[in-house]
């Protein structure tokens, strides 16, 4: 009789991690760390080189040395005498603020855009069309330039505004558009309980917050009650109060009032001077990204299926209750990862900021503190790791939000 | 009963009744209308919104762009064209601009003559492109001419010898080669190894060394004859140089003439329409006067406010210090708007006093020319109130106002407040009736104009062409010139070839030597800086001495290789970077960047698709590194920072630095769509191509990426529109892209404050790129769908 026996049990051989597939992913991973491994030993090696061929050393030493240029908008106390670091820091909040202003606008823009795309008048239809198809297809850095030149070439001088003059105020004499900027009133704390302005606007920033958090317990309750009696309280009038009274409270304590801008001499004083370089770049980037966003915005609302809208309209709601309850909730889901990517592209693109002299943390980071140290390794890689740090942070926070609302599917 | 029954229904229709025409407003047109644009409230809004946004932009575009002028020399010859037509520079664009420069915006600083060979590689491209975009449509064999057009279009565009696309090619082929003899040998693995390292070593160790002995080869037998030939033309160039001068000469005194002919023509309308000036004149300070007087009718208005909020002169109602520093305010603030009062008052009245004159002095103005035009212009000019009345109703003014106090009652500044209203009304009539007789001289000159503008627009194209020629002869003139100094600088490097060839191996013996002096843990320094705190300045000395004899050697040897070079050059002359500029540059980095990172980004995202864990990292890693930076950052990194990552020494073209730069950019961004094109295979694809037995390529190659990438097509477009939209910020690193080119034509003194013309024009080109592609790319997916289904 014939018996089964294994075959014969061969040692490990030397070729099998070329043949054999269960070594051979191993081998391809070991030539794939030394090959990337002595890249990088190449790159690294060549640089400390050139470093010390030039007689320059790496050091981020030069962070704390005293600046010496002014920056024109600061959101933090900032002098020429402050030192590189914090003239980063100015130029990281002015990217924030204006990629922050920029998405919040381009949401807006793109939101109507797209749900106006989808109208069955025909003439909103294409004019929407134009203003989508005009902006994707025409470089960024030339809207900001032409928005720029139109700000400046195209809009009166401060002195013309003056009694006697061509130009007036607009919005019930309280905004001045002017060729150096735009002057907007602001609010000014009398009797603030911090020194800097800043931090009185964290104070209220913060009762705010604190109030979304109350007004959302608050729906959570009536949920609850909704849930379970089939009646939903009526809270907006408890919403609306919670939202104003604390805030307003904290306004009138701290002494807010509004100061409006006004002529002297030859140029406005008071209020808060919007300079032409941050309207430029908010605005191009707004309806730049804006346009986009009305392209993801439709796909998202064509994406979801007739039959949604028809069983709505079937069970008797109203159109604008199937747009909040039905369409928009699933709408949302298609629309939210492309809408984070346009985010992050909004806020790369402030780096554009170059075009019009806007201050923002390419300028002094990338810009002005390079040229004066000489620390372009140093300086660039801190410029890289700033921008990778805030896109992996926006992607982050989004992510979150995405998967929350993701998790409501079935 | 049917007979009753017939009786009582007197008529029973027996047909049908043909169907009516709906009414009126439900079909064609209206109803397309009512149902489309007026179907409710918030839609005739919205209809009525977009109707006058329309208008607004058409009003304001339409008229700028058609009435612009498309012949002058600069924008201030614009500015005379236009204002010859009644217009100023917001009524007309000045499209000259873009006639004069749109080679430029398109080709850089390219040389003209040679424009043929970017037009060329740009068509070709079209044909490189059809295999892959119309695979069934044209023959197979085409594909070989894809693989080749890289080679030729760098060739065509940069010039140069003809071999050295070819010797760059071969490295493929020596990669290739490499691959199918180890394949057989030993595995896939060593085989790829083998592959890289052969490519590696082709263009790394023997690429050069053949280029240069093919030059050498080459060259050496055309020495006489270039030597002969150069000293011939030394002889012609001039004489070419001299004819050439002269032509331009005469097209200058052409050119001035004809500007004498425009400068006259518009001393001639000037002449016409100087009664219209006059009249002009005298409508400015009026104007102003008006505007004055209403300033100051203002201010009273905020005196009588503020009176009547403290019911009459302020005073502080408590002895607080806020109530006493509110009513100084007050007081102070109307002291201020009453200082106000007087100056605009006397403002006004200087402006009449002084600028304007007296109805009879207008009529004698007038006299001339118009008046026996137009009868009626005697009449409104008996309309204008007399100078001394104005001027005497303001000093009245002047007078009540000096006495102008805090306390003055509310009826005195109400009187006030009217008698200025008074004299302003009477002004502006004054400046309206003077408006009417603008009008009316305008109307009276136009047929007068006609002869004059029509000359001047025929004049201004003439003058256009004039100065065409004139470019075309100075660019002739300048093309020569160069090669007039490149054949002297070339004849002088072949005279010293000799010379140099011989002294290379003494300068080789130099460099050693002065190697060995240098202590032997010093020779790999290429810099002084390097050396240790505690070397001597001895041997500081002698490593300065050894690197000043070595680069001095590379310095000949690479002089020699470049005399070759150009001694032995068969094929096109070859084009510095730094001529290639404005669309073009966008095209040729846009396109480089993505069909160079097309190879990156598909191995990127099989890297992340891999289950080999290290490998997936490190492409993540890649990938998400790339993508969260700006390219602009990118972009001066390639600027400022790649020279330190390369080895010490290696100094190379910005505009290669760049195409670096964007490859691995977009390698990066193409590499996620490709994983999105992967992802959207069906599972199966994956499972039946491993149920056949295949290996991992061999499934990628044949099944997997053949599909993916097809699905991936639309995104590879979408990625090449951004990219190509994107080139334009290498401007911020120093390269002549449109945006860049436009600022240096801005830099030109004639055309200083030009803006909306290049933007428009550059918009446009974009546009039509970018929207064209879209475009195609919307049909690709709509055909996938189908072919999908």
């Amino acid at each position: 009789m014939t018996t089964l026996t294994d075959p014969p049990k061969a040692g490990f051989r030397l070729s099998q991690l070329l043949y054999d597939t269960r070594y051979r992913s191993i081998t391809i991973q070991v030539i794939a760390m030394i090959l990337v491994i002595l890249g990088l030993y190449w790159l690294v090696n060549n640089t400390i080189q050139n470093l010390s061929a030039l007689g320059k050393d790496f050091d981020f030493g030069f962070l704390s040395q005293p600046a010496g240029y002014d920056i024109n908008q600061r959101l933090v106390e900032y002098s020429s005498q402050s030192t590189h670091g914090q003239a980063a820091i100015v130029g990281i909040l002015n990217t924030i603020l204006v990629a922050f202003l920029g998405c919040i606008l381009a949401t807006i823009l793109g939101v109507i855009a797209g749900v106006l795309r989808l109208s069955k008048n025909w003439i909103v239809n294409k004019l929407m069309a134009v203003y989508v198809e005009g902006f994707r297809n025409v470089p960024l850095l030339l809207w900001i330039i032409a928005i720029f030149a139109l700000m400046t070439e195209g809009m009166p001088q401060p002195r013309d505004f003056k009694v006697g003059g061509d130009a007036s105020m607009i919005l019930g004499e309280t905004v001045a558009v002017t060729n150096r900027g735009v002057y907007v009133p602001g609010v000014v704390f009398e009797s603030g309980w911090f020194a800097s302005a800043a931090m009185n606007w964290l104070a209220v920033i913060v009762v705010l917050v604190a109030s979304l958090l109350v007004i959302r317990v608050v729906r959570r309750r009536a949920d609850a009650i909704q849930e379970a009696t089939g009646d939903r309280p009526t809270t907006w009038w408890q919403q609306l109060g919670l939202l104003i009274i604390p805030a307003g409270l904290v306004l009138v304590l701290m002494g807010a009032t509004m100061q409006y801008p006004y002529i002297r001499g030859f140029n406005f004083t008071d209020g808060i001077h919007l300079r032409n370089s941050l309207i430029a770049l908010w605005l191009a980037l707004s309806l730049y990204t804006g346009a986009f966003i009305a392209e993801i915005v439709r796909a998202g609302i064509l994406a979801i299926s007739k039959g949604q809208s028809e069983a709505a309209s079937a069970l008797g709601l109203r159109p604008n209750r199937t747009m909040n309850l039905v369409i928009l909730p699933q709408a949302m889901r298609v629309i939210i990862p492309p809408l984070i990517s346009q985010y992050l592209n909004l806020t790369k693109n402030s780096s554009l900021a170059i075009a019009v002299g806007y201050m923002d943390v390419r300028s002094t980071l990338g810009g002005i503190t390079i040229n004066q140290t000489g620390r372009e390794l140093e300086g660039m890689l801190l410029l890289g790791a700033f921008y990778l740090v805030l896109s992996l942070l926006i992607s982050a926070v989004m992510n979150v939000y995405n998967n929350r609302t993701q998790l409501q599917e079935r | 009963m049917s007979e009753t029954h017939a009786q009582s229904v007197s008529y029973v229709r027996e047909t049908m009744l043909s169907e009516q025409e709906p009414p009126v407003t439900e079909r064609g047109v209206i109803k397309w209308i009512r149902e489309n644009l007026f179907s409710g409230w918030v839609n005739i809004l919205l209809t009525v919104i977009s109707l006058f946004v329309i208008y607004w932009a058409l009003a304001l575009v339409l008229p700028w762009a058609f009435g612009g002028v498309w012949n002058a020399g600069s924008l201030t010859e614009c500015r005379e064209v236009l204002f010859s037509f009644y217009k100023d520079s917001h009524d007309g664009a000045c499209w000259a601009v873009i006639e004069d420069r749109w080679l430029q915006i398109l080709f850089g600083f390219y040389p003209p003559e040679l424009y043929w060979r970017p037009i060329l590689a740009f068509v070709l491209f079209f044909v490189a492109l059809a295999p892959v975009l119309f695979a069934e449509r044209v023959p197979g064999q085409l594909i070989w001419f894809t693989v080749v057009y890289p080679f030729l279009a760098t060739w065509l565009i940069w010039g140069g010898a003809v071999w050295t696309p070819i010797l760059a090619l071969l490295g493929f082929v020596a990669a290739f080669v490499a691959y199918k003899i180890l394949s057989k040998v030993s595995g896939p693995i060593v085989a790829n190894l083998g592959a890289l390292v052969a490519a590696l070593v082709w263009w790394g160790a023997l690429m050069g060394p053949i280029d240069d002995s093919l030059n050498r080869m080459v060259g050496a037998g055309r020495l006489e004859d270039t030597v002969a030939s150069l000293n011939q033309q030394a002889e012609d160039l001039p004489v070419q140089i001299a004819a050439l001068e002269a032509d331009a000469e005469a097209k200058a005194s052409e050119i001035a003439a004809a500007v004498e002919t425009k400068n006259a023509l518009l001393v001639e309308m000037t002449e016409i329409r100087i009664e219209e000036f006059a009249i002009d004149q005298q409508i400015e300070p009026k104007e102003d006067a008006v505007q004055l007087l209403n300033g100051a009718e203002e201010s009273i208005g905020q005196i009588e406010d503020i009176l009547s909020e403290w019911g009459g002169v302020p005073e502080a109602a408590s002895d607080s210090e806020a109530d006493l520093a509110d009513a100084e305010a007050a007081a102070a603030s109307i002291d201020g708007l009453i200082a106000d009062v007087n100056k605009f008052l006397g403002d006004a009245l200087n402006d009449i006093e002084s600028n304007t004159a007296d109805p009879a002095d207008v009529a004698a103005l007038l006299a001339a020319g118009a008046t026996q035009a137009d009868a009626s212009i005697t009449e409104d000019i008996d309309a204008l109130v007399a100078k001394s009345d104005l001027t005497d109703s303001l000093g009245d003014l002047i007078d009540l106002a000096t006495g102008l106090t805090a306390d003055a009652s509310a009826s005195d500044l109400a009187a006030l407040r009217a008698d200025i209203a008074t004299a302003s009304a009477l002004v502006q009539s004054d400046v309206d009736t003077l408006d009417g007789i603008k009008d009316k001289i305008i109307a009276a000159n136009a047929s007068d104009l006609e002869a004059p503008q029509a000359a001047l627009v025929a004049n201004m194209a003439q003058l256009t062409q004039l100065r065409d020629e004139a470019t075309t002869i100075a660019q002739d003139n300048f093309r020569i010139s160069s090669q007039q100094t490149e054949n002297r600088g070339f004849l002088t490097a072949l005279n010293s070839l000799t010379e140099r060839e011989n002294s290379l191996p003494e300068l080789r013996a130099t460099t050693q030597e002065l190697r060995d002096a240098v202590p032997s843990a010093y020779r790999n320094m290429i810099d002084v800086n390097q050396l240790p705190e505690d070397a001597t300045s001895e041997d500081a000395a002698a490593l300065n001495a050894y690197l000043g004899a070595r680069n001095q050697e590379l310095s000949v040897g690479a002089s020699i290789r470049d005399t070759y070079a150009e001694l032995g050059r068969v094929g096109l002359r070859p084009i510095d970077s730094r001529q290639i500029g404005g669309f073009m540059l966008a095209l040729i980095i846009g396109i480089a960047g993505i069909v160079l990172s097309l190879p990156l980004g598909i191995l990127l995202a099989l890297g992340r698709q891999s289950h080999l864990f290290f490998v997936n990292k490190i492409c993540v890693a890649f990938i998400e590194v790339i993508r969260g930076v700006p390219l602009i950052v990118w972009l001066f990194t390639a600027s400022l920072l790649l020279n330190y990552f390369l080895p010490p020494g290696t100094n190379f073209d910005l505009m290669l630095r760049v195409i670096i730069m964007v490859t691995l950019f977009s390698a990066a961004y193409i590499a996620e769509v490709i994983r999105g094109g992967l992802a959207a295979l069906p599972t199966g694809q994956y499972e039946g191509a491993d149920s056949l037995g295949l290996s991992y390529w061999q499934s990628m190659q044949l099944i997997v990426l053949p599909q993916a990438l097809k699905i991936s097509i639309p995104g590879i477009v979408n990625t090449f529109i951004g990219l190509f939209k994107d080139t334009v910020l290498v401007v911020f690193i120093g390269l002549l892209d449109p945006i860049g080119l436009s600022n240096a034509i801005r830099a030109d003194t004639d055309w200083n404050g030009i803006y909306w013309e290049l933007f428009v024009f550059i918009g446009a080109l974009f546009f039509i790129f970018c929207f064209g592609m879209g475009r195609y790319s919307l049909y690709l997916e709509r055909k996938l769908q189908r072919e999908h289904r």
